[in-house]
């Protein structure tokens, strides 16, 4: 057959193999809005029917009525570009101070700095809390905010990586050039690294939008609540009505859907290392 | 004249002060849960005490350790004034003196142990003294799928009352397909931990119906190996066996509910559980699901008494607080008849809407939860009971008259779950899948179990701080 | 001389780059870790004040039958886990780098497991691992297996939240569709010129400059995996009879629910001392097979 047979052929196998696959991925999710259109009539039959018959829409308002979430998103929102910026600025500058700059006692803190991820969070973060309480931040976003500003080893280490894959050359010219360390950073090595960048920044993303321990711990006024925890006022201690916390449930997870689909098509895809020169 | 004036005008100066100091607003915080009947309830206390304002926090997700938080705040030094505590972690937070002795209390506002509950009262004491006040609390009883029943050739009206009920009753009702697995159960005696889906609490309820005890009347030893127990947990093991189809299918068919969307009783596979008192109203919303409501079984063993089990809430006042009257002022009123009505209206608007997002007709099925307060029992049945249907208005009275029967997970001898609590939740629960996998005999398993809760409680008796 | 002062001026910059998290580490970090090594050696219940006892924390560790359990659970996950994770994510990444129509809505569902709530997952692995109706034993079935009873059998739960974990690679995916991103387009055409196949093309170019993200996942994913907790946690509570009691929740249960925190800050330790040698081995081995630029 001619080539383009062979081409169309090849995209239709690849379509089928990823879609038989994506379409257990997707089961959960599918799984979630379904439930969030029925009644408990409709919910606890065996086996489940997928498609709603009738379609019963008001659990999503009435996830409103139930729990300021307009408030939970604002919080977390406000949480969020605090923490995607700093963990931005701060991980990409240790990174490359990591990946790029040698010193004394170098790979000393580079391993102390991934040690920090080996000890089980649950035995330092009562000395953690008593520290924040010391200096006042408990009841206040800034247990949740301001450590992103000095970095993440997870993602530090991630970046670590992705700048050390950089040619040589590139800095190297720069350097003769009379750039300063920083002004590499900044033009050299920042703009080739976008797809790990944007990684970061949705991991980050994501990390805030699910954290329920943090805000649990740091946070006493239910007006300062953030999603993650807004959830759990819909498993109150009567069990859980399945329609109304699936409709919570989906709204909370649509976001980070929508902006997940959408950011992959700026950072992601398409971004190619041009050319060495001469 | 002038002298005359100095004083008139003093003795109205301390008058204005001390009338502003009375009228002065006094904020407490406190840590329980924030669910709108919740947060309604904590507003119509402050209209009844417009001098104290309650700034509520969420403890923990429902039903989840409270630990985390609350202790990382006392170790930091901002405990609540008040908060609530599940009854199974009570005692051992209170042995380490976090709470606010509300013995002097209770003997200036005369509170009476006979007005609560005994088994959850005195679970709420450490060493004499009275450390909480019981909130919310609940029971376990039996529901049976009449629908089912009837189909199986059983009297629907009639519900399971001993452990050769469970049997017969379940061989009649077990179905299975044409490879030889069950599809549908009669009963599946579950034991909860590792077992998600499908009641819980059938194991506390069976083995304190024995008779024996489980910790020395001293508190200081679990007698879990008594051989009455052995012989409960015998039952079981065969039980399993013999209409289950082996604890591994069964455990596979409970956990098809995991997350309790896809519960077996609500489905109409299961045909008997024993299941607390809360699920009543799920099950309310489902109109063709035909539900009986009865006491739980007794095992057929001389000496068997009837017990069913009650977990819920502590409402406890922190050592340290700044605000003890008012923290006070307000869990008496939480926990009373009071706070139980205002609870229950402001539920009760919530049920009304649930119900209709249901598109259910009418007026919705409710059934208040219980407290462990008579008077407050009560007084909500003078007010609920009339307004229910006739089903509901059987299975409301079982559940208030199951109360008369039940002991409570809080409580350092006897029944309660002594001052390990948790430790003896989770070694129990390991014991008793051991038994019924056939990994150990029960008596082995329980022998385990005792001699690994015996070295706990001997190290945590040593850290005890209250005297 | 002019060496020297280079030099300087790189150590100097170096610690001026890393400063944020230097300093985040000796406000935030350094204390509560030193604290739990103190914690170690104490009897502490949180709420009063640690009570020193030396090594009896670690001494009874050892003779305590579950933390040899709960380790023994830990590295059977860990040894499966980890390279399985890597080998699907890494294919996973392959394939969605293909050059074809809806591969962002493609990328997307396959990381949708990542993002959805633990009930979700956990609906959807009750309906591929159910014994009876699930999928996979449905499968296996028809090619006459007859599949095990997974999360409710002793010897095959393990198995099964390992393949609840591989679910969740989708991090793993992201990472390594970055690294293909950044292998630059001209080393490709340099190698079809030189008549390089496509797998050969695979083999000596994109492998090699995956090396350096291969190396993360391996690292971190070791790190995490001895450190699982969730689906313990949530699905099974450790059961049955203790086949899925992780290092992890055996360390909470010690802490949260039978509030010995200096117990289970002895338990932390010891396993930051597992983690610790075994990741300076991989950081050791890496001069072998990791490439950077």
């Amino acid at each position: 057959m001619n080539k383009r047979t062979k081409t169309i052929l090849n995209q239709i196998i690849r379509h089928i193999i990823l879609a038989i696959i994506g379409s257990l991925f997707i089961l959960p999710l599918l799984w979630m809005v379904s439930t969030s259109l029925k009644t408990n009539r409709q919910i606890f039959v065996f086996p489940p029917q997928w498609i709603p018959n009738p379609i019963i829409w008001r659990n999503y308002p009435d996830v409103f009525d139930y729990a300021p979430f307009l408030l939970y998103f604002k919080n977390t929102a406000i949480i969020e570009v605090a923490c995607i910026t700093g963990i931005f600025i701060s991980c990409s500058l240790v990174a490359y101070g990591f990946a790029r700059l040698n010193a004394p006692g170098k790979n000393f803190l580079f391993l102390l700095m991934l040690s920090t991820m080996m000890l089980p969070y649950q035995v330092w973060m009562i000395p953690l809390y008593i520290l924040f309480t010391k200096i006042g931040w408990i009841n206040t976003f800034y247990p949740l905010t301001i450590p992103a500003f000095f970095g993440s080893p997870l993602y530090i280490f991630l970046l670590r990586q992705f700048f050390m894959t950089i040619p040589h050359e590139l800095e190297d010219a720069a350097r003769i050039d009379g750039c300063s360390y920083f002004r590499i950073y900044w033009q050299i090595i920042l703009p080739l690294t976008k797809p790990a960048l944007a990684t970061v920044m949705i991991f980050t993303f994501m990390g805030v939008w699910n954290d329920f321990l943090g805000p649990l711990l740091y946070l006493q006024s239910p007006d300062k609540y953030t999603l993650a925890v807004g959830l759990q006022v819909f498993l109150s201690q009567h069990g859980a009505d399945w329609g109304l916390l699936m409709a919570a449930s989906t709204m909370v997870v649509l976001p980070v859907i929508v902006i997940f689909f959408f950011t992959q098509k700026q950072f992601i895809q398409g971004i190619v290392l041009t050319g060495l020169k001469g | 004249m002038n002298k005359k004036l100095i004083v008139f005008c003093s003795v109205l100066l301390t008058i204005t002060i001390v009338s502003v100091a009375f009228a002065e607003v006094t904020t407490i915080t406190f840590w329980g849960w924030i669910s709108p009947e919740w947060v309604a309830t904590y507003r119509d206390f402050e209209q009844q005490y417009p001098n104290i304002k309650i700034k509520e926090s969420l403890i923990s997700e429902a039903w989840a350790s409270t630990a985390e938080k609350f202790l990382a705040a006392v170790a930091g030094g901002n405990a609540p004034d008040a908060s609530l505590m599940n009854s199974h972690e009570f005692p051992h937070f209170a042995s380490l003196g976090v709470f606010y002795d509300l013995t002097q209390f209770i003997k200036r506002d005369k509170i009476s142990g006979a007005d609560w509950f005994a088994p959850q009262w005195r679970g709420a004491q450490f060493s004499g003294k009275q450390f909480a006040l019981p909130g919310i609390t609940d029971t376990r009883v039996t529901y049976w799928n009449k629908k089912l029943f009837k189909s199986a050739g059983l009297n629907p009206d009639k519900p399971p009352a001993t452990g050769k009920d469970l049997e017969e009753f379940s061989s009649k009702l077990v179905k299975k397909d044409a490879g030889g697995n069950i599809i549908q159960y009669g009963f599946i005696p579950t034991i909860e931990i590792g077992m998600p889906g499908a009641g819980n609490a059938f194991m506390w309820c069976w083995l304190s119906s024995t008779g024996a005890k489980w910790v020395s009347s001293d508190g200081k030893k679990y007698l879990v190996n008594d051989p009455k127990f052995v012989e409960a947990l015998d039952w079981v093991v065969k039980f399993y066996d013999k209409y289950c189809g082996g604890a591994e299918k069964a455990s596979a068919f409970l956990q098809a509910g995991a997350g309790a969307a896809q519960d077996p009783f609500l489905t109409q596979k299961l045909a008997i559980k024993v299941d607390g008192d809360g699920g009543y109203f799920q099950m309310a919303t489902i109109p063709d699901l035909d539900v009986g409501v009865a006491y739980v079984p007794i095992p057929d063993m001389p000496g068997a008494v009837r017990h069913t089990f009650s977990c819920g809430s502590m409402y406890a006042i922190s050592a340290n607080t700044k605000h003890p009257e008012e923290a006070w002022t307000f869990i008496k009123w939480l926990s009373g008849p009071e706070g139980a009505k205002a609870y229950a209206k402001n539920a009760l608007e919530q049920r009304k809407k649930d119900w209709a997002r249901q598109q259910l007709p009418g007026e919705p099925v409710y059934i208040p939860n219980l407290f462990n307060n008579r008077q407050a029992v009560k007084e909500l049945e003078n007010i609920y009971l009339p307004l229910l249907p006739t089903k509901a208005k059987q299975a409301y009275k079982v559940i208030t008259g199951s109360l008369n029967h039940t002991l409570s997970c809080a409580g350092l001898t006897g029944t309660g779950w002594g001052l390990t609590g948790l430790a003896f939740y989770n070694e129990m629960g390991t014991a008793f899948q051991a038994a019924i996998y056939h990994k150990m005999t029960p008596k082995e398993a329980l022998d385990n179990a005792a001699a690994v809760l015996n070295k706990g409680l001997e190290e945590a008796w040593k850290q005890v701080k209250v005297k | 001389m002019e060496q020297s002062r280079l030099k300087r001026q790189e150590s100097i910059a170096f610690y001026s780059f890393i400063s944020p998290w230097l300093i985040g580490f000796i406000f935030f970090t350094g204390g509560p870790i030193i604290a739990s090594l103190y914690f170690s050696l104490t009897n502490y219940n949180v709420v009063s004040k640690p009570e020193f006892t030396g090594f009896s924390n670690y001494i009874n560790l050892f003779n305590d039958p579950l933390f040899w359990t709960s380790l023994y659970n830990t590295i059977y996950y860990a040894i499966f886990f980890i390279p399985l994770g890597i080998l699907i994510a890494f294919v996973s990444a392959i394939m969605l780098n293909q050059e074809i129509k809806g591969l962002a809505l493609y990328r997307t569902i396959y990381y949708l497991p990542s993002i959805v709530p633990a009930v979700a997952n956990a609906i959807l692995w009750i309906w591929l691992l159910n014994p009876q109706w699930g999928l996979i034993n449905t499968g296996l079935r028809l090619i006459r297996i007859e599949g095990p009873g997974w999360l409710s059998s002793e010897q095959w739960a393990k198995p099964g939240i390992i393949l609840m974990s591989l679910w969740g690679v989708g991090s793993w995916i992201i990472i390594y569709l970055a690294g293909l991103q950044g292998v630059p387009e001209q080393l490709y055409e340099a190698a079809e010129i030189d008549g390089a196949t496509k797998f050969q093309r695979f083999i000596y170019v994109t492998v090699p400059l995956m090396t350096p993200t291969i190396f993360f996942t391996l690292v971190t994913g070791l790190i995490g995996a001895f450190q699982v907790f969730t689906q313990a946690y949530i699905m099974t509570n450790g059961g049955p009879v203790n086949s899925t009691l992780f290092y992890a929740l055996y360390l909470f249960r010690n802490a949260f629910n039978y509030l010995k925190m200096g117990y289970a800050s002895s338990m932390a330790w010891i396993l930051f001392l597992i983690i610790l040698s075994l990741t300076i081995i991989q950081f050791k081995l890496a001069r072998k097979w990791v490439f950077y630029e």
